[in-house]
């Protein structure tokens, strides 16, 4: 059965984004272009898969941070027939960080049976990043710390099964 | 629901690929990340070292790590994607759209013609 898989952004992600790319002569634009690159290589791998994969480990850059989610355990809230419906479905979730130069995204991954959502949750500029990504030691602490905070996020992403 | 409405990212991507040098830097980025993920996948599968294949291949470490994370600096040259499918035993078809969209995928294993081939042209191959 074939696998749908599907960009979307976040709201806050998406006027980000934007705004990025309305500002005069920046190098974001550059970045956000490779990003978009580097999701839809992702996007074209997984729909010509059977949807049995190790979801991040072909992402290129390698993500910073990833987070395996347990989707049963993530998502009795809200507790609405939405969200009830979302935990019953999802399968799987997994969160990355991922850095472009010096941009860096948060996406989610977040699969149904026969469809995959991968979702630009948050996007930042930040300064020019060490060989590993991260600025130093304390910045890759706190990555990843920031990395379990985009659950909430992703929490919301129950608007998903709406459309 | 929190009255957030999804947004779609094809409209974005559709305004920076108007722009033909954007719309370059973007098919270059997917080449990296395609052949990046084919040489990551071969290499697991083959249980190859970074530093064997660098050394049959004749790339310096570090920019063979670069491309296996997506961040060459530039798209691999063909005497490079020539000796990656060599040194990997993997064929690599690049197809070219008019409107200049490049794919490249693996094609079927040619392992034993192409050990045969690195082994006359003198390739290091020892895992």
């Amino acid at each position: 059965v074939p696998i749908e898989v599907q960009l979307w952004a976040h709201p806050q992600c998406q006027t980000e984004l934007d705004r990025l790319l309305q500002e005069p002569d920046a190098p974001a634009k550059s970045w956000i272009n490779r990003t978009f690159a580097v999701l839809d290589d992702l996007i074209d791998r997984w729909s010509q898969s059977d949807g049995e994969m190790d979801m991040l480990a072909d992402l290129r850059p390698q993500p910073l941070v990833r987070v395996n989610g347990l989707a049963s355990a993530l998502i009795p809230w809200p507790d609405t027939a939405e969200g009830r419906q979302f935990e019953v479905r999802c399968t799987h979730l997994e969160l990355a960080l991922l850095q472009v130069e010096q941009l860096r995204s948060a996406i989610a991954v977040v699969k149904f049976p026969a469809e995959i959502f991968v979702v630009w949750l948050r996007v930042e500029v930040t300064d020019a990043p060490r060989e590993d990504g991260f600025l130093d030691d304390t910045d890759a602490a706190v990555a990843r710390d920031a990395l379990w905070l985009e659950l909430g996020a992703v929490l919301d992403l129950t608007w998903l099964e709406s459309e | 629901m929190k009255g957030k409405s999804p947004r779609r990212l094809n409209k974005v991507r559709a305004q920076l690929l108007a722009d033909e040098a954007t719309r370059a830097e973007y098919v270059n980025q997917r080449m990296i990340s395609e052949l990046g993920g084919i040489v990551a996948r071969v290499l697991r599968e083959q249980k190859l070292t970074q530093t064997s294949l660098a050394r049959a291949v004749q790339m310096h470490q570090p920019d063979l790590n670069a491309l296996l994370r997506g961040r060459a600096a530039h798209v691999p040259t063909l005497g490079t994607l020539r000796r990656l499918a060599q040194g990997l035993g993997v064929g690599l078809a690049i197809h070219i759209e008019p409107n200049g969209a490049v794919s490249i995928q693996p094609t079927e294993d040619s392992r034993k013609e192409s050990e045969v081939l690195a082994h006359e042209s003198g390739l290091d191959l020892a895992r």
